[in-house]
């Protein structure tokens, strides 16, 4: 393994959506092993459609990216199980199941992976009481708060133990108060050494940690600074 | 995949199936009727053939002589009949025998032929036994050409009467099983399809935290299976209850006609269990491949 192993490279990397919009052009993003990203620009400026390419939902129309060591130009469908495995996403939306209870929700992302149950109950509950929800393993859903669903979502990203997590404006539906709590989250998850992007639009948030600041615009990246004071300074 | 795997995903499939559960019953129902129809026939094809090859071992022709056949008509007949060949034996059956032998049948019913003694409805006859069933058709026509005989009762017109209600019953059957099974396959697709409409936010989930395309698949093709088996065991239990019911009835019935029949059924455990294993086989793999097929095609993983 290389001391200084870059997670995700994209090099002159475009993304054409069926109607031959481009959503991204010429893009070059590197970020290294352990690294904490913010990306931020306005809405329609490319920011979910990177995100999406970061998953292999979108495929890039040019130049090269390659995640986690693959290389998504040239994967093989049957290959992208196995690549998502290595990745926790955490949406905006947060994406849990309703009819299932907290536990489940968490345990459903290890046994789509063929974890045997015994591992299950005993990774699931370490990871719940990890985010603060040990109590709620047998909640549903909808009788939790927005700050506690989305850690809900994060123990799922988090359960397979993955290198990147990749974050979709995480706290996007969540009271501002509560907002902090899941970025302090990630924080902490990152300090353990977890590489994580994050897609945002609240300054605010951006400005209180010391992580790397990239701004998308039109689909391009129009500025990549160490942190929020050199983004401030632009 | 690992065993643990695999239970979880039946428990899926099962859970699919009890959530649908409107669907799923429309499902099951019309594949049962089509194994209920498709057992029927079977049934009745058996039956057939166990009376038929009974009917095979009945080489017998009985001719019935013209009413007022004098005695020594009757010589003539019978010295006409010992000159044929490939008669196995012949066997006089006089007109007051007969009287006597229809009496004894209908046992506690004889009453209605009081008062018949001296107005004798019943004819005499001979009863003959054909030695070479091959020559079969060739020694009636001979045996038919004989004076004074009124009629010929063989045992080929039951039996051609009995291959051609065979043959209708074979031919109606592949039409209406070939319409059910088109239906079926419409039915259980359509299931299927709104289980994965119902669950699209959990597959797209599932495919974001990797599942495999066979992982997601493999529940869908459980409840195709379950529904499949499910309507099997439905169709075998009916159609059991079914034929017990209507052995009940041709044992018990007052027509003499009917119950002529009752040695004549063949029990359903003789053919119970290859039926049972018939069914579920087929149920499984139109339930399985029909959501193989659907899921594909609706899923687009």
């Amino acid at each position: 393994m290389g001391v200084n192993l870059n997670l995700i490279e994209l090099r002159n990397v475009s993304v054409t959506y069926h109607n031959g919009t481009d959503a991204l052009h010429d893009v070059s993003l590197t970020v290294e092993d352990g690294e904490f990203v913010f990306i931020v620009g306005p809405s329609g400026a490319g920011k979910s459609t990177l995100i999406k390419l970061l998953m292999r939902e979108e495929v890039p129309a040019g130049g090269k990216a390659i995640v986690n060591g693959k290389d998504l130009g040239k994967m093989k469908k049957r290959d992208i199980p196995q690549f998502r495995r290595s990745l926790g996403v955490v949406f905006q939306d947060f994406r849990l199941i309703p009819n299932m209870n907290v536990y489940d929700n968490v345990a459903f992302a290890l046994r789509v992976t063929n974890v045997s149950t015994r591992d299950i109950r005993n990774r699931v509950p370490y990871i719940l009481s990890l985010v603060g929800l040990a109590g709620k393993a047998r909640s549903m859903p909808d009788q939790l708060s927005g700050g506690e669903q989305q850690r809900v979502a994060l123990a799922r990203a988090l359960v397979n133990n993955p290198r990147l997590i990749i974050a979709d404006e995480p706290t996007g539906n969540i009271d501002p108060e509560l907002s902090l709590e899941i970025v302090d989250l990630l924080n902490e998850i990152n300090k353990c050494g977890t590489t994580v992007v994050m897609v945002t639009h609240e300054h605010q948030l951006v400005s209180m940690y010391q992580h790397r600041v990239v701004t998308i615009e039109n689909g391009y990246i129009s500025s990549d600074a160490a942190d929020w004071r050199a983004y401030a300074r632009q | 995949m690992r065993g643990s795997s695999i239970g979880y995903l039946i428990r899926e499939g099962a859970r699919n199936l009890y959530v649908n559960r409107l669907m799923s019953l429309a499902s099951i129902g019309v594949l049962m009727a089509c194994m209920l129809l498709i057992g029927a026939s079977v049934l009745l094809s058996v039956n057939l053939n166990s009376a038929m090859e009974r009917l095979e071992d009945q080489n017998e022709v009985v001719l019935f002589l013209e009413m007022g056949t004098e005695d020594y008509q009757i010589e003539e007949v019978q010295q006409m009949l010992d000159e044929i060949d490939n008669l196995q034996s012949v066997e006089f059956v006089s007109a007051q025998e007969a009287f006597e032998i229809q009496r004894e049948r209908l046992g506690e019913d004889a009453v209605l032929l009081d008062g018949l003694e001296d107005d004798n409805p019943f004819p005499a006859s001979f009863q003959v036994q054909v030695d070479d069933l091959s020559q079969f058709a060739a020694t009636v026509q001979e045996l038919e050409a004989l004076p004074y005989i009124e009629k010929a009762n063989t045992p080929t017109d039951l039996a051609e009467t009995i291959t051609s209600i065979k043959q209708a019953v074979r031919v109606g059957s592949y039409t209406i099983e070939g319409i059910l099974a088109v239906v079926a396959l419409v039915i259980i697709s359509n299931t299927i399809r709104i289980t994965v409409f119902s669950r699209k936010r959990e597959i797209n989930i599932m495919k974001w935290v990797g599942a495999t395309n066979s992982f997601i698949k493999l529940p869908f093709i459980v409840e195709g299976m379950l529904i499949g088996l499910i309507a099997a065991v439905l169709a075998f239990g009916l159609l059991w209850g079914g034929y017990y019911l209507i052995g009940e009835w041709v044992v018990s019935s007052p027509s003499v006609w009917v119950s002529r029949f009752s040695d004549m059924l063949v029990p359903f455990g003789d053919i119970a269990l290859r039926m049972l294993g018939a069914f579920a086989l087929t149920g499984i793999l139109i339930g399985g491949f029909g959501s193989m097929i659907f899921v594909r095609k609706y899923l687009k993983v």
